[in-house]
């Protein structure tokens, strides 16, 4: 019978992310709806975090860089070749699935705090190659991509068209997720993530494994890259390739709950809206949007590390009980 | 024979906690492995599973060398081993648990669920299949403990204190369990201390002590064999004081 | 030539204050194991604390100094009090984003408080200059530089030499035999903390005449901190010491050879081949 309540939970949560795409369409203007493409982009992005780092508990605090190889690699390619950003996107891919294996191969096997320090190293280094091949990058100025709109250049009047194609990379992402969730390499990343020696005694092969999961959350982070680059038709490394970028992915992800394939979704369905719109309305005091995702962070980790997923669960769980009693009182 | 322990030595730092083991193991009988604390008993485990490089020595299993390979690699080649500290998933359910060895020899999820409800019903926890693992008591994380291995479907069987804190019927309990294991034709290496379990059970009995292996026979020759008596109790000496 | 001494100089006068403000973060992180992402925002409240002062009474970074540290302090014990307590037993993880979450909000409480201009404090000691054969330094850094590795070596014989400072190496060793032998670990804890981050305070100070105050001043030196004290393994004071000066003289060399975009990259470069190849640091035990 827990089997099922779970399923009806799982349930509440699949129609919300699928009919979250509706929500666009009934928004008043283009500032609310670009709220709704920066929710649906974040949620993917912060899934595609989540794929690795949320299950196996290791912290990429570096994934930013991730989010840059992918946005530089689509943005240069337009920009200087005139080549489509989907095929970009897909290069970049590829960029940060190298990427992701070489430091992934060099760090994955550190332990906590210097796998986390190697990451913001790495994204560090690369960082600075994009500001310094300013012949590629533009350097710290950033790279603008002209408005041309096409579907072949991923750009678009309006906001509809991306809050389609953000909603569609957070699906993929989160579906991704639930098929993680019952697989073996799924099973076998949560079990290295809670005891890495015990899950080796039992046959799992914990660099292979955790190798494999970093390599695909690089390359999804890497097409959110694109997405945002197309989206925002600006880029620049400083604050793009920066742990600040990173803390945003990771916030979402713990505040709806880590290691589950919908917490990220719910972490930034609430957060992204609210801080969006604090900045937007509040903006006069700036530092005021930091603050207060700091603040949360704090909050958050000092009070619901596990985020507010399972209290959710179990609340929905409860109004399920109160249900099922009063159909069995006869009521 | 299926397990060779060749000389196998484990040095850490200047310390040789294993020195100069060798023993033979055929398959289907159940070993026990006894000594004081200390004696490097859970080391030499250690070594056969792959946990712990070894520093000198080699270990062969099934006709294979496996001196250099890691724990993973023998757990798909059929060893598996229990800790005698716990360490179950806590966040996962002890279904979930048993699965993770389940997927040892399989990719498929549907078996893999098939093979982990087996070893639960095995070691008798199939009521708490669904139950989060940290929430578990001491007797049922043993248990599940002996599960987990038991689902990567091995050929040897390393358990570690297993029984440490349980009550006496938990343990009766647990020795019915090991010998249905054994019955099923696993091949068993037990450390115990207690003794009058580890004595029933076991085929042959290897001691123990500082290290090195000072003795190997039947539980009666053992209990009776004086080394083993004075590594246990010490040797009685009479001092004269001037 | 001239121009490589001035540079090694130069690197070594930046490297005597990274070494400060590293071994705050030995102890802290070496010593006691607590994980502080925010430990570079301390330096940077100094540095307001002690424009203010200037400011507002007119009092000089070191004649302000004794508030300056005192109030460093009060803020150590807080933050060890209020967040660092809470997470003793917790995974570094948990540790990581609770202090990253800090340093936002710190960063950000400067950014609303006190905006993002540059405060600069100028006193006669940020233009004096001391020319010491073909070199020509300024004063204050000198300054910097010697208090800085005085402090740090004094750090280091209150560790060895004091009761207190032994009873934080026992700590560090194994917390469960030094509680059995009577050492009260909360409070040991809290010690570590709070002279940590005084350190890294008096860093802040120090270069205060030399550097202008902004709330992300502290930023850098977070995460250089971190591998000074990795590089230096871990809980080494001497360690840190020489991993900070390694450090300056590494960004030194390659702001100077390369070009300043690479400062901060040669030394992340060192900081994961060190990781790879010998994780116990340069001058750690192997």
């Amino acid at each position: 019978m827990l089997k099922k309540l779970l399923n009806i939970n799982n349930s509440v949560l699949w129609a919300i992310a699928f009919l979250s795409i509706l929500v666009p369409f009934f928004l008043p203007n283009r500032y609310f709806q670009d709220i709704a493409v920066l929710t649906f982009l974040w949620a993917g992005l912060s899934s595609s975090w989540n794929f690795y780092s949320g299950y196996c508990g290791r912290l990429s605090i570096g994934h930013a860089a991730f989010l840059g190889i992918g946005a530089y690699s689509s943005t240069i390619l337009y920009v200087n070749y005139g080549i489509s950003p989907w095929i970009g996107m897909v290069i970049g891919g590829v960029f940060s699935a190298l990427a992701a294996l070489l430091i992934g191969g060099t760090t994955l096997r550190l332990k906590g705090t210097f796998f986390v320090l190697s990451t913001v190293a790495f994204a560090e280094i690369l960082k600075t190659i994009a500001i310094v091949s300013k012949d590629l990058t533009a350097g710290s100025l950033g790279m603008m991509i002209p408005y041309d709109p096409s579907f072949a250049n991923m750009i678009f009047q309006g906001k509809i068209p991306f809050a389609i194609i953000t909603w569609a990379y957070m699906m993929i992402v989160i579906i991704l997720c639930v098929r993680l969730e019952k697989s073996k390499l799924g099973y076998s990343l949560i079990a290295v993530g809670e005891n890495q020696e015990a899950a080796e005694n039992l046959g799992v092969n914990s660099t292979r494994v955790m190798l494999i999961s970093y390599v695909v959350s690089a390359v999804l982070t890497s097409i959110g890259g694109t997405l945002f680059a197309q989206y925002i038709m600006f880029i620049e490394p400083m604050s793009l390739m920066s742990v600040g970028y990173s803390v945003n992915f990771i916030l979402y992800a713990i505040a709806g709950g880590m290691g589950t394939a919908f917490g990220p979704m719910v972490g930034a369905f609430i957060l992204v809206p609210v801080t969006n719109l604090l900045r937007g309305y509040l903006s006069f005091i700036s530092g005021l949007h930091g603050f207060v995702l700091g603040m949360l962070l704090i909050i958050i980790l000092l009070f619901r590390p596990d985020g507010i997923l399972p209290q959710l669960k179990g609340f929905v769980r409860k109004l399920m009980n109160r249900n099922k009693n009063n159909e069995e009182k006869g009521e | 024979m299926l397990l060779k322990i060749d000389n196998v030595t484990k040095r850490f730092g200047g310390l040789a906690a294993v020195s100069e083991v060798s023993f033979e193991l055929e398959e289907g009988i159940i070993l026990g492995l006894i000594g004081p604390n200390g004696a490097g008993k859970s080391t030499l485990f250690g070594c056969i599973n792959g946990t712990l490089p070894l520093s000198e020595g080699t270990v062969t299993f099934d006709g294979k060398v496996i001196s250099g390979n890691k724990s993973f690699q023998n757990a798909k080649l059929g060893i598996a081993r229990s800790y005698q500290i716990v360490q179950p998933f806590g966040n996962m359910t002890a279904l979930q648990n048993a699965m993770v060895g389940a997927f040892c020899k399989t990719n498929n999820y549907k078996e893999a669920e098939q093979i982990a409800l087996r070893s639960l019903e095995t070691v008798k926890l199939i009521k708490k299949k669904d139950v989060v693992a940290k929430h578990l008591n001491l007797g049922e994380r043993k248990k599940l403990e002996i599960a987990k291995a038991l689902s990567t479907q091995p050929k040897l069987l390393l358990l570690d204190e297993v029984m440490a804190g349980l009550n006496t019927t938990e343990v009766l309990e647990m020795v019915g369990i090991i010998k249905s294991l054994n019955t099923a034709g696993i091949t068993i290496i037990i450390i115990e201390h207690i003794m009058e379990a580890i004595m029933n059970i076991s085929d042959r009995i290897i001691v123990l002590s500082f290290g090195k292996k000072i003795a190997e026979g039947s539980p009666e020759e053992i209990s009776q064999d004086p080394h083993v008596i004075e590594a246990y109790f010490g040797v009685e000496e009479v001092e004269e004081h001037a | 030539m001239e121009q490589v001494i001035q540079v090694f100089v130069s690197g070594l006068l930046s490297g005597g204050i990274y070494a400060l403000a590293s071994v705050g973060l030995a102890l802290i992180f070496g010593i006691a194991g607590l994980v502080n992402f925010a430990h570079g925002e301390y330096l940077m409240l100094a540095m307001y604390f002690a424009f203010w002062m200037y400011g507002i009474f007119s009092l000089d970074p070191y004649q302000s100094a004794l508030i300056n540290l005192a109030l460093m302090a009060i803020l150590g014990y807080l933050t060890y009090k209020f967040i660092m307590e809470r997470v003793l037993d917790s995974s570094h993880s948990i540790q990581m984003l609770l202090t990253l979450g800090l340093s936002m909000v710190l960063q950000n409480l400067a950014l609303m408080l006190w905006k993002a201009d540059y405060r600069n404090t100028r006193i006669a000691m940020t233009t004096s200059t001391l020319d010491l054969g073909p070199l020509h330094l300024s004063t204050a850094r000198v300054l910097a530089f010697v208090v800085a590795i005085a402090a740090s070596v004094a750090l280091y014989y209150f560790l060895q030499k004091t009761y207190t400072g032994a009873a934080m190496r026992a700590v560090a060793q194994n917390g469960k035999a030094a509680q059995l032998m009577g050492i009260n670990l909360k409070k040991t804890y809290a010690l570590t903390f709070v002279i940590g981050i005084t350190l890294v305070g008096l860093a802040g100070l120090l270069i205060t005449p030399i550097y202008p105050a902004f709330p992300t001043a502290g930023a850098p030196y977070g995460i250089l901190c971190f591998i000074v004290v990795v590089i230096g393994g871990l809980s080494s004071i001497p360690g840190a010491i020489f991993g900070g000066l390694l450090i300056g003289l590494i960004e030194s060399f390659a702001g100077y050879f390369i070009g300043p975009a690479f400062q901060q990259a040669a030394y992340f470069l060192l900081f994961i081949l060190v990781l790879i190849f010998k994780p116990s640091g340069l001058f750690g035990k192997g």
